[in-house]
């Protein structure tokens, strides 16, 4: 091993604190945040933004049992774990549960990402063609390392900040009246549009497997907390500024509710503010993108038994990923479907952390803590 | 090894390059400023829409002229299909500065168009929605002197519409969104007619969900704003005769609405205050100096506003019947939105209570 | 040396020199009754005549009364006694001997005697300080490297009393054999890094060690990336500047220029002027250069989208002047800006090497003629010319030249993407480059990443000493 190989190593697969914090954020903050409002308010009507902080519960509880697991044992992730201890059939099926999970989540968000860019602005792109740029530029970013998407997803997230302060300005355009009656939805109208944002906090369980790879093992509770605290506060204040802005009966109307808000945002150089949205929210939902693309690639990676690089396996997935995504309407036809894979892996995702959770603060020996 | 990638990555983005490129650069498109919507009458008895727009031509020797171009059918997208049909050349929308409505239009309701303008993501939303007398399509060919078209003499006199008369600025297609179909508001927007001087604004459309239901002229507009929007200016004057009355020029500040229960009755109180400056001043003496004069000023212009006021809603709770003040608004925000009822006709019945405070903040340069 | 025969010695070294060099043999006596033979070996032209006759043959032919016939150390006693110069030395070994010749030394061989003695007489002519040309500051010091190695060494040490400052050299090139001097400060320097970086020096095989640049590519890491690996700078200031940090200089002879390793790549758009200016004025700057970075990447690609693919996202009174000054032009609006940054490019490239007088010719064609008649001709619009204009401006904002060609040169890859696919073309543009920058490290220390301590000093510059 030569120096530089000796220096890299102690840098690659380690990310530092705010890096951290920045892919699990960048995992929750992507495609879906900007239409965040749209299951919500047929529960929480006006109140969604109280129900969009009520769904960080599931991030927390994640992380809950992810400080268990990361406690017993802090060296390996989840995938390793799960073959340890349930052994090689069992554990490798659950990781390729993990495994179809991310694949689909990136199809989801790839192809809800053509939707947008195509009605938004570059109806004249074919889905092929954004598919194929899309998914290739992130492969490329994903093959590269963990610490390279870390570091594209720390600027991400700079630029998410950036581009929601904006909407500060519509505050003045409208009245807070539109908030008014707080907490008329009642606590089941809130709590069901909290389920409802649970999918708005999917992502987190990117930290089942990155937790090794934090440098100052210590800090592992308060960059997660951190990370959780900045998507909520995202949440919450898109939330906030669309019924603000809009009223919630707008809302309802709106599959990008907040795209709407910032059309009150004028620049005096560019008519709107859509196009600079648009540009910086492609970048971040590359990032997005490529933050799954690098768990997919860690799934398989320990699926095929550690054999084959990451720049192999990026690129030979790439193929099948554009193809998925172009009939992705084919595989997956209505939104219930996506729906209810969407609940089911919600439920797996609690399932697997806990039963790991349990397994693990049963079986593993106390030794392991030294590590 | 490196070298055959870096040469297939090359080959394969030319091809992608090659593969479908289909956009015209900027000057070989007409650029649309203004949408009308018309319907007219035909002789079968059923009703034709027209829709017209207005864009801009460019010429190479500097020269910009504007055209409307008409397209008629059964339905609306069916007149957008004709007319889109007799473009010769490629267009773009979403630089529209306004969209004209014709009253008929508006009467039958706005929704079709409003939908058709929510779901098409390249609208543009800042634009102004103006309702008017007679048929848009006139009054895109109408030519306003100095103005290259209508569309752009419109967006002036809207973009200035809230220097007077306590007109607000929205009446953006964005505001209707906002409007339309959330509890307890009412889509309000400008009217505009040509008479002899010219194209002018001449009143309000007042609308109902979606239907137009009245217009109103200036005079009452004005109170009406007055009571509907925030932090808006006008003149206010009192006047004994001809040459003797005072003008004041007022920004409403601080409006504030109450809404509550009394016995199972709702009531509102409207608190409005104005401040400004007089700006001529030929009725009172000494208002400069004396303060007792500049009180009994205060008290006269709040007993007129409050007049003023109090008939106007008299007029709309017996008359109009719709709450085209947003009072409904306040209601939901205080009662509940989510209990399905009828804010017109409870504003119609309740007690609605204004109370004006005028506040004079400065007299000019001097008292001749 | 292996023998003790003057003549063998001199036709040894005349043969590893190069028989057909400028070698100067002089032959002379030393002593009285018995004199022995000796002779004085040097390039002419590495060395100053005026010296070696003054201090060296005077003393030795002249002034030595006595026989020196089987004095024991006769080298060693001889340097002491009659040789009035400070730097000599004693040495056995042939190669190094010839070394030394070839690095501008003096040798002088006695018959009957296995060592030589060597005078350092460095002369001929040399460039002297003088301001760099391309790093010019307002306020900053107004020495350069020049091409002497001594005297890039004696400008560094100058400013750098510490102990802990250590030299090391390296021999580069199989032919040109020059001179490699490496910088580092001891104690503050990693030292994983200077062990590479001498592991990668020795590897070095090649004929001759032209330009710092050729040294640059053969250490550093990614040879198929467009950013500069390792910072090259001509001003000593910035080099002990950078020296401080922990970095490590190398300096090659016969080239004006140090490079630091290892080099990050906000550092190229710092210049020396960001530490002697106030902190407000500093930091604006700074964030002036990313910016002119940022126009230079994305301006003409955010205006091609614009004209060509979101017209409906340009405000309407822009829209009119836009519109009018493009109708009747032929090219499309992506032809337009790749001609006229070409023509830049010629403008520059042609620039470069031209003589001044000349030069003021290119740019008058260039700039006058060209532009105007581009736009009578109907060729381009003025609105194009425009960007393409400010591009250029913004390019001259970041300090480093090798940075800022290489800016230059990104902006096509970021407009044919933007032509190909709009507005989503830069976005993947952008990621491109920051996933690719990301992905970089010179000597294993990452090449762009963020540390939020760090901040204080990348995009702004905050106070000293808090």
């Amino acid at each position: 091993m030569n120096n530089r190989e000796k220096i890299l190593k102690e840098n690659d697969y380690n990310l530092t604190s705010s890096q951290y914090t920045a892919v699990v954020f960048g995992t929750m903050v992507g495609v879906s945040t900007i239409s965040i409002t749209k299951g919500i308010v047929r529960y929480a009507h006006q109140d969604l933004w109280i129900s969009t902080a009520v769904g960080a519960i599931f991030p927390i509880y994640i992380f809950i049992l992810t400080m268990v697991i990361f406690k017993k044992s802090p060296g390996e992730n989840i995938l390793t774990l799960n073959r340890k201890y349930f052994g090689k059939f069992a554990g490798g099926l659950l990781n390729l549960i993990l495994l179809v999970y991310f694949l689909i989540t990136l199809l989801i968000i790839g192809n809800t990402y053509i939707d947008m860019i195509t009605t938004f602005s570059a109806g004249f792109l074919s889905p092929f063609k954004v598919a194929l740029a899309v998914f290739a530029v992130s492969a490329y970013a994903a093959s590269n390392g963990l610490r390279v998407v870390a570091k594209v997803s720390q600027i991400a997230l700079y630029l998410t900040f950036l581009l929601i302060l904006p909407s500060i300005m519509a505050l003045k355009e409208a009245k807070i009246i539109n908030i008014y009656p707080v907490f008329e939805s009642g606590f089941s109208g809130i709590v069901n549009g909290g389920i409802e944002a649970f999918k708005q906090y999917l992502g987190i369980e990117i930290i089942f497997i990155i937790y090794p790879y934090l440098k100052q093992k210590d800090k592992m509770a308060k960059v997660t907390v951190n990370a959780i605290l900045l998507t909520t506060l995202v949440h919450v204040w898109i939330g906030f500024i669309s019924v603000y802005y809009l009223g919630s009966d707008v809302i309802l109307k709106s599959d990008w509710s907040f795209l709407l808000v910032t059309e009150s945002v004028t620049i005096s150089l560019i008519n709107n503010f859509r196009y600079i949205f648009i540009l910086v929210w492609s970048l971040i939902i590359l990032k997005s993108i490529s933050l799954y693309y690098s768990a997919l690639l860690f799934c398989l990676k320990d699926f095929t038994s550690n054999k084959f690089q990451y720049k192999i396996l990026a690129f030979v997935v790439l193929p099948l990923l554009v193809l998925l995504c172009i009939e992705f309407e084919n595989i997956f036809p209505t939104e219930e479907i996506l729906n209810f894979i969407t609940i089911s892996y919600e439920i797996y995702l609690i399932f697997l952390g806990t039963l790991m959770a349990i397994t693990v603060s049963i079986k593993s020996p106390k030794e392991q803590r030294k590590n | 090894m490196k070298r055959y990638l870096i040469i297939i990555t090359i080959l394969l983005t030319y091809m992608f390059y090659l593969y479908g490129n289909t956009r015209v650069p900027i000057e070989e498109v007409d650029i649309i400023v203004g949408f009308g919507y018309d319907v007219m009458d035909k002789s079968n008895g059923q009703i034709q829409y027209s829709v017209p727009f207005n864009s801009y031509i460019f010429k190479p020797n500097e020269e910009k002229l504007s055209v409307t171009k008409t397209g008629r059918g059964k339905n609306l997208t069916e007149a957008e299909q004709d007319r889109d049909s007799k473009v010769e050349r490629k267009y773009i929308s979403g630089l529209e500065m306004v969209y004209v409505i014709s009253e008929k239009y508006a009467k039958m309701g706005i929704k079709d168009l409003i939908d058709e303008r929510f779901r098409n993501t390249e609208a543009n939303d800042m634009a102004y929605v103006v309702v008017c007398k007679g048929n848009s399509e006139d009054i895109f060919s109408f030519q306003e002197l100095g103005y290259i078209s209508t569309s752009d003499y419109i967006y002036g006199l809207m973009k200035n519409i809230d220097g007077y008369n306590f007109f607000s600025q929205n009446y953006k297609l964005i505001d209707v969104f906002v409007r339309m179909d959330s509890k307890g508001r009412q889509v309000l927007l400008p009217y505009i007619e040509i008479s002899k001087n010219g194209l002018n604004l001449t009143g309000l459309a007042l609308f109902n969900k979606d239907k137009m239901v009245k217009k109103i002229d200036i005079k009452e507009a004005r109170i009406l704003n007055l009571l509907r929007e925030d932090n808006v200016k006008g003149v206010l004057s009192i006047r004994k005769d001809n040459k003797k009355y005072i003008d004041f020029y007022a920004k409403s500040k601080n409006r504030k609405v109450k809404c509550y229960k009394e016995n199972g009755k709702y009531k509102f109180d409207i608190n409005l205050t104005l401040t400004g400056e007089i700006i001529s001043n030929t009725l009172y003496e000494d208002i400069l100096s004396s303060k007792d004069v500049k009180e009994k000023f205060e008290k006269d212009m709040k007993q007129q506003v409050e007049n003023m006021c109090n008939e106007f809603i008299n007029k709309m709770q017996y008359q109009y019947k719709i709450d085209c003040l947003e009072l409904g608004r306040y209601g939901a925000a205080e009662f509940g939105r989510l209990k399905n009822v009828d804010w017109n006709e409870i504003v119609s019945n309740s007690e609605i209570k204004v109370n004006v405070k005028v506040m004079v903040e400065s007299e000019g340069r001097g008292d001749y | 040396m292996d023998s003790n025969s003057l003549e063998q010695n001199i036709n040894l070294i005349r043969n590893n020199i190069g028989t057909k060099n400028y070698l100067t043999v002089k032959e002379f006596y030393i002593g009285k009754e018995q004199p022995l033979d000796a002779a004085i070996v040097f390039i002419s032209g590495l060395v100053n005549k005026e010296i070696i006759d003054r201090d060296v043959l005077a003393p030795l032919m002249y002034k030595v009364n006595e026989n020196l016939t089987g004095k024991a150390n006769l080298a060693d006693y001889l340097s002491k006694t009659y040789i009035p110069m400070s730097n000599t030395d004693v040495i056995e070994k042939m190669d190094d001997i010839i070394t030394m010749i070839k690095r501008g030394k003096t040798a002088i061989l006695i018959n009957g005697m296995t060592e030589a003695i060597l005078i350092d007489a460095a002369g001929g002519e040399a460039r002297s300080i003088i301001e760099p040309e391309n790093e010019t500051t307002v306020k900053g010091a107004r020495d350069g490297f020049t091409e002497k190695l001594e005297t890039n060494i004696s400008t560094i040490k100058r400013r750098i009393k510490d102990k802990d400052l250590m030299i090391e050299t390296f021999t580069l090139g199989r032919r040109t054999q020059s001179e490699v001097a490496v910088f580092y400060i001891d104690s503050i320097v990693d030292k994983n890094i200077l062990n590479e970086l001498r592991k990668r020096i020795k590897a070095v095989d090649i004929d001759g060690a032209i330009s710092l640049g050729m040294l640059q590519q053969y250490i550093e890491d990614y040879t198929y990336t467009v950013f500069p690996q390792s910072f090259t700078t001509e001003r000593p200031d910035r080099a002990v500047a950078e020296l401080l940090e922990g970095r490590i200089i190398v300096i090659i002879e016969g080239y004006p220029v140090a490079m630091s390793i290892p080099s990050l790549f906000i550092q190229f758009f710092q210049a020396v002027e960001d530490y002697n200016q106030r902190t407000v004025v500093a930091s604006f700057s700074r964030i002036l250069r990313v910016f002119a970075a940022f126009i230079v990447l994305t301006l003409p690609s955010i205006y091609l989208t614009l004209i060509k693919y979101n017209v409906e996202l340009i405000p309407i009174k822009f829209v009119t002047p836009i519109v009018q000054s493009r109708v009747g032009i032929a090219l499309t609006p992506f032809m337009e800006i790749v001609l006229m940054s070409i023509i830049v490019e010629f403008l520059r490239e042609g620039g470069l090497r031209l003589p001044s007088k000349i030069a003021q010719t290119l740019s008058l064609v260039g700039g006058i003629i060209i532009g105007d008649t581009a736009i009578k001709s109907k060729i381009v619009s003025p609105a194009t010319l425009l960007i393409v204009g400010v591009t250029v401006v913004a390019t001259f904002l970041i300090p480093n030249y090798d940075m800022s060609l290489c800016i230059r040169i990104l902006q096509f890859p970021v407009l044919i993407l933007a032509n190909m696919m709009g507005i989503l073309g830069i976005a993947i543009a952008w990621f491109l480059i920051l996933a690719h920058l990301s992905s970089l490290d010179s000597f294993g220390v990452p090449y762009f990443e963020f540390h939020l301590s760090d901040l204080k000093d990348t995009f702004i510059r905050l106070l000293y000493g808090k």
